[in-house]
């Protein structure tokens, strides 16, 4: 071995810039990798993390029925002694009047443990509420009331007795007999229920001490009919669950959910985070490893050269592969340190979006495994790849086959001017001997950097076009829907029903509205499986939900299916399915046979690709539920909408704050990565431009000796300074020409996945602002790079250049 | 020396030897059939036009490249047939080379270059660099030892890569073109330190298409389209090799 480090030492000593410049990309491209995993690591557990932080209770309970005489906090305090429980935390919400158009409640408890010792919240700002006059609000608060540390939140109350009849359907006077409240605003705070993601069930929330609850529980109104629960940590939720149920009078009622579930939505965001990034790592590993192999084998074919010598001094194959590998080492060593320590100081970037809210220790991380294992396998993978190709380059040259060079004249005969010419056939023609480079590496990394780029701007475009584009997922109107009651004619809202329907149409030719529809929603049997189903029933106007494949069904006998729904049900459009009867029809009524017509995507209320689209005919021969209705309108254009509401509310119609399109937590999962996709399109993006200086620079300083020649041959300093700037400009033209396609058409490929997977319109934006960018950032960086290379190839005369050896 | 004196083994024995290239126009029949005995401590100077299947003859029996006919016999040992990994350990043993561009590794220092090869036959370090030492020292070199080959001038790099192809006191020194990159200075450095190593009993084959340089062998063999023309034993037999100077 000894001789072997002896040439080793000596190759590194001589070559240590460009090996340098080899471990600076094998940094680069390990340290997004090892940070992107262990950023996905940490991202999956930030939850859960956040939970244990916060000591989440375990059980929360709702009292759905009364006994009779029997108050709540009578029922929450025998559940103290039943075996398992550690403390039960009564739960009041006081509603204030603070002026906005949402119902706000100052949560508290009785129980002093509740938020000091379980529940804690993070607090973001200041501290916790102690006195009865102090209050924290969570960020939907903060923003949605304008409020901070030291400012007051006020308004007036509701006594209980108001409260009370207000539960019961009103019909008593309401004024706010309530004690009006001044709080002080001490803290800014977050639990886990702050982070979900359905915006239905994101409320702005202020939590107070116990000591406001003895003050105020018997003055102000409010909602006292929940509790948190909090276990022994040996207890099993599910015995513990039993008793409480078997505790409480038999004329009581309570729904008991564990407080985990609550946590089910920002689970499912998370884990689109999570795989988000994962594919994120897997992309950019193949694309650095590809990229970096590449540099490797540039490197040994620069050193190849000696390989003669070494052959003829009674080096045997082996031995001079393992010398060219060992050269390689201290890149790889160094490489894997660089990446390292970059991870580690990107770790603070990381969580991000939801789970960066989640997370309870932002800032630095160590994951030691991630580390360790990064190191390892990068480090293992240069070596194998240094062997792998310093064998290739051992080989002993037999008979030396001679090759037609490319030529510069190949190019002249084009009519192309000697100095471009000269830059084209350094990119395109690899050289012979000792000046030998690989050119086709540099052209398949220039392809994979532009298709990278492309495909994820493609991507992201996408991705964001869907989120500012409701009728991409499904809401193709501008208000709605307004509940106006149930299908069934016999039911409680029947009433209502032909009401609501005489007040739509005597509206429906309003100027204001565009177009007015009912929206019907009932559940449908498809090949035996349940499917949610709607139908539009449009009263004037022109209103449609998303078709985004075929048509929309125009009779009784036809449907429109949502992606999911056709995937499940195996079926395509053209095919037949079968739907059962209404419930509740003839005994005789046989299933149809329905024609698939269409792809849907269906508004919220159904998941996007979930669902089945049938006219009112249909649905009204096939529902299997009660279902429910609800109107919905297209603004005319020009028309404010909030005059609109105020228009429909004056005809008897609510609009709630869920009437404006709310995208669905898919949407808004995707949207919240789209960092993602950036990030991955400047990784590739550095990368190329990693590998095009890389090639430049080494090509330029192989090929000196022909250099020396064309300034031999006539050439001034400033001609021949020109030359690997049009070699790189070669290299990007021809990346470009290839690998833009290529990124349209991966992109088109991923985003058709992601847009299928959720069920919405899956049409690719195409970026063409970002590709004519890229085309443009990309041609001044060739330049750039190439006039570096081209200033350091005329720093020495030409006879140096022209000397043999 | 005269072949009479010759130690009767031969160093060199090539029979039949025969080398084609593949090349994009048309195969290129380099050696046609090459018959050539080498006898130790000779020095044969291989002579021809450009193209003539010197340097490829070289290269052969160094074991550098294979033939596709014929026998080669090196120190008794067979050259032909042999894996590249046994080549590569036949030329520790047997062969020093001397090239036209000298093929010094730019990247060690000039005693580095002469330590290398002692190293690679299996001799430990400090031993190799005595050794490599007294070369330097023996071929003028001794005060360039800490430099990189790139200072030094033409004749010195040949002196070095001569000193490098004597580390491990080879059975045979190739020397292919030797004098082609030097100035009449150089080449008589060269020439001369030939000289006193073949008065020292090394075995010597050289390549040059310069009649001057091939004066001072004790053989002249003449190539021509890929056989042996004239194998100079005639020629050698008369005439006295020491006499003959640049």
């Amino acid at each position: 071995m000894g001789f072997k480090i002896f040439v080793a030492r000596a190759e590194v000593r001589r070559r240590r810039i460009a090996l340098f410049g080899l471990a600076l990309m094998i940094g680069v491209s390990g340290s997004v990798v090892i940070a992107a995993v262990a950023g996905a690591r940490r991202t999956s557990t930030a939850l859960d993390r956040f939970l244990a932080a916060s000591n989440t209770s375990d059980l929360y309970l709702e009292i759905d029925s009364l006994g009779d005489g029997i108050e709540p906090a009578s029922v929450f305090s025998d559940l103290a002694e039943v075996e398992g429980v550690r403390a039960v935390a009564p739960q009041k919400f006081f509603f204030v009047d603070v002026g906005s158009e949402f119902d706000f409640g100052v949560r508290a408890s009785p129980e002093s443990r509740w938020l000091a010792e379980f529940d804690t919240p993070r607090v973001l700002h200041g501290r916790l509420p102690r006195d009865a006059d102090e209050v924290a609000l969570n960020e939907e608060a903060v923003a949605q009331l304008d409020l901070t540390i030291g400012d007051t939140l006020s308004g007036p109350t509701f006594d209980n007795a108001e409260f009370e009849c207000l539960m019961a359907g009103g019909g008593c006077d309401i004024v706010g007999n309530g004690p009006e409240l001044h709080l002080e605003v001490v803290g800014i705070t977050r639990l886990p229920e702050d982070l979900n993601t359905d915006p239905s069930q994101n409320n702005p929330a202020a939590l107070a001490s116990s000591a406001f609850y003895d003050r105020y529980s018997a003055t102000v109104g409010g909602w006292d009919r929940a509790a948190i629960v909090d276990l022994d940590p040996s207890a099993r939720e599910d015995v513990v669950t039993g008793a409480i149920h078997g505790s409480v009078p038999f004329d009581t009622v309570l729904l008991i959910g564990s407080a985990r579930q609550i946590q089910d939505t920002t689970d499912r965001s998370l884990d689109v985070l999570v795989v988000a990034i994962l594919v994120f790592a897997v992309v950019a590993a193949v694309a650095g490893a590809f990229v970096a192999a590449q540099s490797i084998t540039r490197q040994v074919a620069a050193t190849a050269a000696d390989l003669v010598a070494l052959g003829s001094l009674g080096c045997t194959r082996r031995e001079r592969a393992v010398i060219l590998t060992l050269s390689l080492l201290p890149a790889a060593a160094l490489g894997s340190i660089m990446a390292v320590l970059v991870a580690v100081a990107a770790s603070a970037w990381f969580p991000f979006g939801l789970a960066g809210r989640a997370e309870p220790e932002p800032g630095i991380a160590i994951d030691g495994t991630v580390l360790l294992t990064g190191v390892g396998t990068i480090a293992a993978s240069v070596a194998l790849v240094a062997l792998v190709v310093a064998w290739r380059c051992s080989r002993p040259t037999r008979s030396a086959a001679t090759r037609r060079a490319g030529g510069v004249g190949s190019f002249r005969r084009l009519g192309v001017p000697v100095v471009p010419a000269a830059g084209a056939r350094f990119a395109f023609d690899r050289g012979r001997g000792r000046g030998a480079v690989p050119a086709r590496t540099a052209m398949t990394a220039a392809v994979l950097a532009f298709a990278g780029v492309i495909g994820s701007a493609a991507v992201t475009a996408s991705g964001d076009r869907l989120a500012r584009t409701p009728e991409r997922w499904g809401h193709t109107w501008d208000l709605g829907p307004l509940d106006f009651g149930s299908l069934n004619e016999d039911s409680s809202y029947a009433g209502t029903r032909e009401e609501a329907l005489a007040a739509l149409d005597a509206i429906a030719d309003d100027d204001r509205l565009a177009a007015a529809a009912v929206l019907a929603r009932a559940t449908a049997e498809l090949d035996g499986a349940e499917v949610p189903s709607v139908s539009l029933d449009v009263r004037s106007g022109s209103l449609d939900l998303s078709i985004v494949q075929g048509r929309a069904p125009t009779t009784a006998g036809e449907v429109a299916l949502g992606r999911q729904t056709l995937d499940d049900l195996g079926m395509r459009i053209g095919d037949r399915v079968s739907a059962a009867p209404a419930y509740g029809g003839a005994a005789d009524d046989r299933p149809a046979r329905l024609v698939v017509v269409g792809r849907v995507v269906f508004p919220e209320g159904n998941e996007p690709g979930d669902g089945a689209l049938f006219t009112p005919e249909g649905l009204d021969a096939h529902r299997r539920s009660e279902g429910e209705q609800g109107l919905v309108v297209s603004v005319t254009p020009g028309v404010d909408l909030d005059a609109a509401v105020a228009f429909l509310e004056d005809h008897g119609f609510s609009a709630s704050a869920y009437a404006f399109a709310t995208p669905p937590s898919q949407v808004s999962d995707l949207h919240a990565i789209r960092s993602v996709p950036l990030a991955l399109g400047l990784f590739f993006g550095l990368l190329g431009t990693l590998s095009l200086a890389h090639v430049v620079l080494v090509t330029s300083r192989r090929r000196r000796h022909e250099l020396g020649v064309l300034q031999a041959l006539g050439l001034r300093p400033a001609q021949v300074r020109a030359i690997p700037p049009w070699q790189a400009t070669a290299i990007v033209a021809v990346g470009a020409a290839i690998g833009i396609p290529c990124g349209v058409a991966v992109g088109r490929w991923v985003w058709i996945r992601i847009a299928n997977g959720i069920g919405v319109a899956n049409d690719l934006a195409v970026p063409l602002r970002w590709t004519a960018a890229l085309a443009a950032v990309a041609l001044a960086l060739a330049i750039a790079v190439g006039s570096v290379s081209g200033r350091l190839a005329v720093r020495n005369r030409p006879a140096d250049a022209l000397r043999t050896e | 020396m005269t072949l009479t004196e010759a130690d009767a083994s031969p160093v060199v024995v090539a029979r039949g030897v025969r080398k084609t290239f593949e090349a994009e126009l048309a195969p290129v029949r380099a050696l046609r059939g090459v018959d050539l005995d080498v006898a130790a401590a000779e020095f044969i100077a291989i002579m021809g036009p450009s193209g003539c299947g010197k340097s490829t003859l070289l290269n052969l029996i160094a074991g550098l490249d294979t033939a596709d006919e014929g026998e080669i016999i090196l120190a008794g040992e067979q050259v032909t047939g042999k894996s590249d990994d046994d080549l590569a350990r036949m030329r520790r043993r047997h062969i020093g080379i001397v090239f036209q561009f000298f093929n010094l590794l730019e990247g060690m220092t000039v005693l580095e270059n002469v330590v290398l090869p002692a190293m690679i036959a299996g001799t430990k370090r400090k031993p190799a660099e005595t050794r490599a030492r007294d070369l330097l020292d023996l071929l003028g070199l001794g005060d360039k030892a800490s430099d990189v080959p790139a200072v030094l001038s033409g004749g010195q790099r040949q002196r070095l890569a001569i000193a490098r192809a004597l580390a491990n006191e080879p059975t045979l020194l190739l020397a292919d073109e030797p004098t082609g990159a030097l100035d009449s200075d150089g080449g008589r450095e060269v020439l001369e330190l030939f000289r006193r190593l073949h008065s020292d009993g090394q075995t010597i084959l050289m390549v040059t298409h310069n009649d001057e340089v091939a004066a001072a062998a004790d053989r002249i063999v003449l190539m021509k389209d890929g056989r042996i023309d004239d194998d100079g034993l005639a020629r050698a037999s008369t005439s006295t090799p020491s006499s003959t100077s640049i």
